[in-house]
């Protein structure tokens, strides 16, 4: 049952996003009510092993991935104010699609897990966050940051990314030598790591006000 | 063997990774705090200076209403009350004595007339913007010699600039209590009031040559002194009172003009005015 924690927390992440959809349908955070659904089916899915094609279910980890990336490097595009930043995400975010899509037709291939995608996009997001938080911190604005829905949407997937990043780096190396240890740290890690991702934006959704969402 | 090793290192890693987050998260946070307080206390600067302002303001109008109070008491209605007495005896008179009683009442009535005209005058000294600050001056420093309390040497050096309403009306302020100060405490004779502008400073200097004081004298009375000098730090001035006994005194004002930020040291006492 601890295997499927994280589960759980997508589960309550969207119920929360759902049930704040009034407040939420005049912003961005709007989004996140579709891409919370899509990742469930997407949990769904490979718990009861719909996507299992060539014994294996990494090539649809690699499309959620991309689109993962895709989704929070756009919204975190949109959070983030100053437009010299926004221009330099913007190219670093498509070149790192398109490193990813050589990545996956060329290096490491469509059906095993594209660690080395992940890892860039990661760090992409990583830097994304702090840039993010950089602004918070030269805001001129009194805030009061733990009721800010951004700031806890960059938390989690700060520490979502953060935690992950070392496992996959090493996966490439680790992950096809099927040791037992490998996968139950996988599995603690992964569970830490959504729950703290899926909580983080439940919270985010719980503190959105529809007068005072954003800083300047 | 090397494999378990490797997964160790990796929890290790995620957790310095992760402990790396927290730092930052918590950093944000403290830091977020201490700018909310520094925004805090720059609020409570803001709004100690408008309250100074305003006081400011308004002792610049009570100053100059008590002046035109006095004016029309002593000079205007003096003046009006004997024209009406030249009227009231008018009708006793040879026709000679009329037309020099209406001669000697024409006289008195323009000079009622300049008389009020100085004190229209006078009501325009709360609009520094208008007048500009030497111009204020100029004619506080022309009705005072007028009245033969004291000689004013006024004299302004260098090309005239604004320096702001603001700083403008505490800067006239500032001259009111000088002045008050002179005429109250030092039995002086002559005054000297200078304006020095410069490109990189703005100098207002006003000298007596009265009794002066001592420097203990200073510190432990004359809550006007320690106005002039709150006020010249509230406008980010910085005010020089040198002064010793039978030499004079002599107040200056020293203000970099391009300098925008409000300053103020955080003391501001009940003004006395």
């Amino acid at each position: 049952m601890l295997d499927y924690l994280y589960f759980f927390f997508e589960i309550i992440a969207f119920a929360v996003a759902v049930f704040q959809l009034p407040k939420l349908k005049h912003s961005s955070y709007v989004y996140f009510i579709p891409y919370l659904l899509f990742i469930l089916i997407y949990e769904f899915g490979s718990i009861y092993n719909w996507f299992f094609i060539h014994k294996s279910n990494l090539w649809i980890s690699n499309l959620t991935l991309v689109i993962f990336f895709l989704f929070y490097s756009s919204f975190l595009c949109a959070l983030i104010h100053t437009p010299y930043f926004k221009r330099w995400i913007k190219r670093i975010v498509s070149l790192s699609i398109f490193l990813s899509l050589v990545n996956l037709a060329f290096i490491q291939g469509f059906w095993n897990l594209n660690s080395i995608t992940i890892l860039l996009q990661f760090a992409v997001l990583i830097a994304l966050t702090c840039l993010y938080f950089y602004e918070l911190m030269n805001s001129t604005q009194k805030l009061s940051i733990s009721k800010l829905p951004g700031f806890w949407v960059n938390t989690g997937l700060l520490f979502f990314c953060l935690a992950e990043f070392l496992f996959y780096s090493a996966f490439a190396y680790m992950a096809y030598k099927n040791n037992y240890n490998y996968y139950l740290l996988f599995e603690v890690i992964s569970n830490i790591a959504n729950v703290i991702l899926y909580t983080c934006l439940t919270i985010s959704f719980l503190c959105f006000n529809n007068s005072n969402y954003d800083y300047k | 063997m090397i494999t378990n090793e490797n997964i160790v290192i990796i929890a290790a890693g995620t957790i310095m990774l992760l402990l790396l987050g927290i730092f930052i998260v918590s950093f944000l946070f403290f830091y977020q705090k201490k700018h909310n307080t520094h925004l805090d206390e720059q609020e409570k600067l803001q709004s100690l200076f408008q309250q100074e302002l305003l006081k400011t303001r308004i002792e610049v109008q009570e100053q100059t209403l008590t002046h035109i109070s006095r004016e029309i008491h002593d000079n205007v209605t003096q003046v009006l009350s004997f024209v009406k007495l030249n009227l009231a005896i008018a009708g006793k008179l040879t026709a000679g004595e009329k037309n020099q009683k209406i001669d000697e009442s024409r006289g008195l009535i323009a000079q009622a007339i300049n008389d009020l005209r100085d004190l229209s005058k006078s009501l325009s000294f709360e609009h520094i913007t208008e007048l500009g600050l030497v111009k204020t001056i100029a004619i506080e420093a022309e009705r005072i010699s007028k009245s033969g309390i004291i000689v004013i040497d006024f004299k302004v050096d260098g090309d005239a600039y604004s320096l702001g309403e603001q700083r403008e009306l505490v800067l006239f302020r500032i001259l009111q209590e000088a002045l008050n100060n002179v005429f109250k405490h030092s039995a002086a004779k002559c005054l000297k009031i200078s304006l020095q502008y410069s490109n990189q400073l703005f100098n207002l200097t006003i000298a007596d040559d009265g009794v002066g004081f001592s420097s203990d004298a200073s510190l432990k009375g004359g809550s006007g002194l320690k106005n002039i000098e709150n006020r010249a730090a509230l406008i980010g001035a910085v005010a020089v009172i040198d002064s010793a006994p039978g030499k004079g005194c002599c107040i200056n004002i020293t203000i970099d003009p391009f300098v925008q930020q409000i300053y103020a040291d955080g003391n501001y006492p009940n003004s006395t005015g």
